[in-house]
């Protein structure tokens, strides 16, 4: 609310969004974005700029190829700007976009991951006021994750991280932890939901 | 409607792409059934899997990696501007060139080249923007606010046009000196005493700009600067070279 009413007062109309007087959402942050404004992509990388990197060197396991992707993913958002809040947040969005063409690079198989850019499709609701997620820190984003993470048994975290930083299909996890594909299945598909119950409330 | 665990289950295994063949039809048919519902959980799964990576040990990319970006896209941006930069006086009888020698050249010789193609997009995209441009000028309520140089030696000079309706704003300027390496003009709004960013421009090679702003007319009636700013830089710590005088 303080935010709105600093906006109201002070901006008088302009419609470019202010950065030194008060905290822009992402969504705002990106209209600037796309009026090609490059202080907005600064903006936008000094929030998301270490996470992007953090996922794609836990995938990658190389500092200069993952800052590489690093710098490959913000420059897609500076150069398409096809991102839309209408289909969820700018996290969601960077990250899969990081996961899918670090996974690609790992992976011969480049194919099988092009559908995971296929972000948010079919998708409707729209967020209309930042989220207490979008209000957070890094930090504190982190420490809310990490609590979360915490109280998943170590199966069902275990086979999300399978799957989400190594790209794994189910099978390929049952083959390697050598456990029945349904239960592998249920252990996934459990833990994300259990994730989703926690942090429901942070996303907003 | 199947009993609350399983549909969840149904929508988790969609979001982890692990839906077997029969449980993708019966995620087919919940989404038939209730898809504003399922669409909901879709997208909350994929928020929930998308903060994962909040958890992974901290790791930090080069400092220089900011800028190194921040320069990158600004070498794009310039190619982007130039296309609604103030094209020289020819340009008109270029752009009937363009269009048309492109699609005879492309009809008798069947060449498809991918430069002709850029050629013709260019051209598209400038009378594009100089009819939406006219468009604006026609408009009763456009209002005018003229720029000058900030110093005596300055040539440059020009106007914003603003049409409250649109909120929108051009910005047309003349005899603008040429930018300094990663450096760029930005266009400043002063609102009690604080500069508000209103966006920023590349001059063409003739010293001209000519850009669209996203403005309300609210804004414009304060008075309006332009600085020279570094590229990686947000705030307003640059010369000013080009103010409205109001």
């Amino acid at each position: 609310m303080v935010r709105l009413l600093i906006y109201a007062d002070e901006v008088r109309g302009c419609r470019i969004p202010l950065m030194n007087l008060s905290t822009p959402t992402d969504a705002e942050v990106f209209h600037a974005l796309k009026m090609g404004n490059t202080s907005a992509l600064g903006i936008l990388y000094d929030r998301y700029g270490g996470i992007v990197y953090r996922l794609a060197l836990k995938i990658l396991a190389d500092p200069q190829a993952a800052e590489d992707l690093t710098q490959e993913v913000f420059l897609a958002l500076w150069q398409k700007r096809n991102y839309d809040a209408i289909r969820g947040s700018l996290n969601s969005f960077l990250m899969t976009l990081t996961r899918s063409r670090a996974i690609d690079r790992i992976r011969s198989q480049g194919a099988r991951n092009r559908s995971l850019e296929r972000w948010g499709q079919n998708l409707e609701a729209m967020p209309t006021a930042p989220t207490p997620l979008e209000l957070a820190s890094v930090e504190e984003r982190a420490q809310r994750v990490q609590e979360a993470m915490k109280t998943l048994p170590d199966n069902q975290r275990r086979v999300l991280e399978m799957a989400y930083y190594a790209g794994m299909s189910q099978s390929e996890i049952a083959q390697k932890l050598n456990t029945p594909l349904g239960t592998v299945k249920t252990q996934g598909r459990q833990g994300l939901l259990k994730l989703n119950k926690i942090l429901k409330d942070f996303i907003g | 409607m199947q009993p609350l665990e399983t549909w969840e289950e149904l929508v988790a295994g969609y979001v982890l792409e692990d839906l077997s063949p029969e449980e993708k039809k019966d995620f087919d048919q919940l989404l038939q059934e209730r898809p504003e519902l399922v669409a909901a959980e879709i997208r909350q799964l994929k928020e929930t899997l998308a903060l994962t990576p909040y958890a992974l040990p901290e790791a930090v990319p080069s400092s220089l990696l900011r800028n190194q970006l921040l320069e990158a896209a600004q070498q794009q941006t310039t190619t982007v501007t130039d296309l609604s930069l103030y094209p020289p006086r020819r340009s008109k009888a270029w752009m009937v060139w363009a269009g048309s020698a492109a699609a005879v050249a492309a009809l008798v010789f069947g060449l498809d080249s991918y430069r002709l193609r850029q050629e013709l997009q260019v051209a598209q995209a400038q009378l594009a923007e100089q009819r939406s441009i006219v468009s604006m000028l026609h408009q009763a309520n456009t209002r005018l606010v003229a720029f000058r140089g900030s110093t005596p030696s300055s040539k440059a000079s020009g106007n914003l046009v603003i049409t409250p309706t649109d909120k929108e704003a051009v910005l047309t300027l003349t005899n603008v000196p040429p930018l300094p390496k990663g450096q760029m003009y930005r266009l400043w709004a002063i609102v009690k005493s604080k500069k508000i960013p209103c966006g920023e421009f590349t001059p063409n090679a003739e010293g001209s700009v000519l850009v669209k702003l996203p403005m309300d007319d609210d804004i414009a009636h304060n008075p309006l600067v332009v600085t020279l700013e570094p590229t990686q830089s947000s705030t307003a710590s640059g010369p000013m070279v080009m103010s409205t005088g109001i």
